[in-house]
Formats: C-alpha cells, sequence, structure tokens
C-alpha cells in the first residue's frame, strides 16, 4: 500500500507555469508572503512612530482637555512607541528568515515564534488601548458637549464589535499556532 | 518631448550598465549562470516543486501563490547557492520552506466544495487518480508541519538521511515521527475510503 501511495504521488502530473508568471518572477515584481509580510510590519512600524510624534505635539496642542495632560498624551506617546518597537521586531525577526540557507525545522521554529509573539503583542495591546479610550471619555466628560461624547462612545462600541471579531480570530489562530508545532 | 526623454533615459542606463559591467564582467556571467540554472530547475524539477506546493495547498489559488512563492526564493536563492548541497535537496529545502514559513490563515480562504473539481484543472490525471491524491493531501494536511515536512519527503523518496539533512533533525527523529505519522495516515486514509 505504501508504495501504491508514493508511486501515485511522484507520478502526478501538473500543469507548468506560465511565460507571464517566469517573468514576473525574474524581474523581480512579484513578492513572496513572506516579504508582503515582514512590508507590512515596517509599514506599521514606520506609522505608529510618527504617531508618537503627533502625541507629543498634542501635549501642547489645545485638543487634549488641560486635566488629561500629561496623562494623556504620554499613555498615547507609549502605545504608539510600543507598537512601533513591536513591530520593528517582528519586521527584523520576518526578514531574518532565510528560506534558501535554514533547515526547515529552523524555519518553522522561528515562523511559529514570531506568529506567536505578533497574537501576544496584540492581547498586550488591546487592553491597553481599551483602557485609553476609557480615560478619554473620562476626562472629555466635562470639557466638551454631549455630543462628541456620544461619538467616542459610538466609535468604542463599533472598534469594540469588530476588535472582539478579530480578537475571536486571533485566539483561534493562537490556538492553532501553538498546538499545531 | 516624452519619447525622446525615454530614449535619452534608456541610453543612459544602457551606459550605466556597460560601465557596470566593465568594472565587474563577472556579474553578467554569473547572471547567465543564474537564468541558465534557473531554467534547468523549471523544466526538470517543476514536478517536484508542485508535488510539495500541492501537499501544502488548501485551494487551486493557494497552491498557485505558493508555487509562484517557491519560484521567487529559488531566483533569489540562486544568488548566494554556491553548490554546498545537491542541487535537489537545495530545491526541497527551499519550497518546503517557503511553505512552511507562509502561515496562513485557513478561515479566511475560501473553501470550495468541490476541491476534486478545483484541482483537476491544475492536475492532468484522471478521476480515480484524483480522489486518491485528494484524500492523500488532506489526510498530510492533518499532520503538524514539521511531520508533514517530513512525510512529503518520504513521500518523495528521499532516504532518512536526506530527510534528516534537510529538515535538520537527526535521523531517529525522522524515523519516530515518520513511523507515528505512517500510523496516523493509515487511520485517517482507511476511513476514507
Amino acid at each position: 500500500m505504501e508504495e501504491d501511495i508514493r508511486n501515485n504521488w511522484k507520478n502526478t502530473n501538473f500543469q507548468s507555469l506560465t511565460g507571464q508568471q517566469i517573468e514576473n518572477i525574474v524581474d523581480g515584481r512579484r513578492r513572496t508572503g513572506l516579504e508582503n509580510l515582514a512590508q507590512r510590519y515596517k509599514r506599521f512600524s514606520v506609522i505608529s512612530f510618527i504617531f508618537v510624534f503627533w502625541s507629543v505635539m498634542m501635549f501642547f496642542s489645545d485638543l487634549f482637555p488641560e486635566n488629561s495632560k500629561p496623562l494623556l498624551p504620554i499613555l498615547f506617546g507609549a502605545y504608539f512607541f510600543i507598537a512601533s518597537s513591536i513591530d520593528y521586531w517582528l519586521y527584523q525577526g520576518i526578514s531574518g528568515i532565510d528560506c534558501a540557507t535554514m533547515n526547515v525545522a529552523e524555519v518553522i521554529r522561528l515562523a511559529y515564534f514570531y506568529r506567536k509573539r505578533h497574537l501576544q503583542s496584540i492581547i498586550l495591546l488591546l487592553p491597553y488601548a481599551v483602557t485609553i479610550v476609557g480615560l478619554m471619555i473620562y476626562y472629555y466628560n466635562d470639557d466638551v458637549n454631549n455630543n462628541f461624547i456620544y461619538g467616542v462612545i459610538g466609535g468604542a462600541i463599533v472598534g469594540l464589535a469588530i476588535g472582539t471579531r478579530q480578537f475571536m480570530k486571533f485566539m483561534a489562530d493562537y490556538r492553532k499556532v501553538t498546538k499545531d508545532y | 518631448m516624452l519619447t525622446s526623454t525615454i530614449q535619452i533615459n534608456t541610453r543612459f542606463w544602457d551606459k550605466v550598465l556597460k560601465l557596470f559591467l566593465m568594472i565587474n564582467p563577472t556579474n553578467d556571467i554569473r547572471n547567465q549562470e543564474r537564468i541558465h540554472i534557473f531554467n534547468k530547475i523549471l523544466s526538470e524539477y517543476d514536478g517536484l516543486v508542485s508535488r510539495i506546493c500541492f501537499g501544502y495547498s488548501q485551494s487551486r489559488e493557494e497552491f498557485e501563490d505558493l508555487r509562484q512563492d517557491v519560484y521567487v526564493n529559488i531566483w533569489q536563492g540562486l544568488r548566494s547557492y554556491h553548490g554546498d548541497s545537491c542541487i535537489k535537496t537545495w530545491i526541497y529545502r527551499v519550497a518546503i520552506n517557503t511553505c512552511v514559513s507562509t502561515l496562513r490563515k485557513r478561515s479566511s480562504r475560501i473553501k470550495t466544495a468541490n476541491q476534486i473539481t478545483v484541482f483537476s484543472e491544475i492536475i492532468d490525471e484522471d478521476a480515480e487518480k484524483m480522489v486518491l491524491l485528494n484524500d492523500l493531501r488532506e489526510s498530510i494536511n492533518q499532520l503538524s508541519q514539521l511531520d508533514r515536512a517530513i512525510m512529503i519527503l518520504w513521500l518523495e523518496e528521499n532516504t532518512y538521511e536526506e530527510i534528516s539533512e534537510i529538515v535538520g533533525i537527526s535521523r531517529h527523529n525522522v524515523a519516530v515521527r515518520l513511523h507515528r505519522s505512517k500510523q496516523l495516515l493509515k487511520s485517517i486514509f482507511g476511513s476514507m475510503k
């Protein structure tokens, strides 16, 4: 039976790549899934880092209520700094995976390691984000009109609904990552 | 105006390229060599690459993506490949590494009701063999990443030593894992029939 299975496996005929697909590969127009993932982490890292400066500028602007300073800008800044650092670290790690030279066990270990860290960072940052939104509602309560508060609450509810859905997906992914390796 | 600008630009880059090749003539030879090896891989080892990608795919789109990703890594990897290991072993390594490093979110992928029909668009085999291959692929997909790699390499008729070299674990470990996977595969495969 084993030999039959192996023979069937080895004698399977697949259709070849198209000329266009080969051209895209050789011209460097196509990027791998891993390269795209690394670029995504890099992009998020840069965006989060820009928001660190935005948080500093917020400290001097009138947008934050006076009684929320310096706590809220510091919390915002710290949040974006942590997010940027994590994303940069993930970008460095993912870029370091070399499919051409590393052995399979090493690549699996690294891929799962970074995937796990990615999910753990979300678990860490999600309560942080919820806390910031809560504090914003608290501080803005005295300062601005009700419409603004309703806007923040509405945004928070929608964000929570989307976030919970994403979180459930992440948890399913996390369980798979820990179970699969 | 635009045409002349393009012509000037093209001439300019041609000159830069010629200058670069004058300074470093081996680069051109190396590039020719790289294209030659890549063409050889495409003609001789496409079946091998396709089978591995098939073993890791859930859908036709996933298969196409993985196969192209493998070739991108092979093309890029050829720059640093100096023939330290046998080309076939190296291709196995690159192909499996590409598949295992792309941890896709299965749930977000489109699950097709009839996988056999979907894969028959890329596999030139009769219906009976398609059913067998699909059962095998689904059974392999239930194994862990490392066990799946070992099982696919075993199906490819590699020896335990070769599998151990590609995967990077001891020969004994390969034997133990393979034995366990075969038992599991027999039970899954048996219940499918």
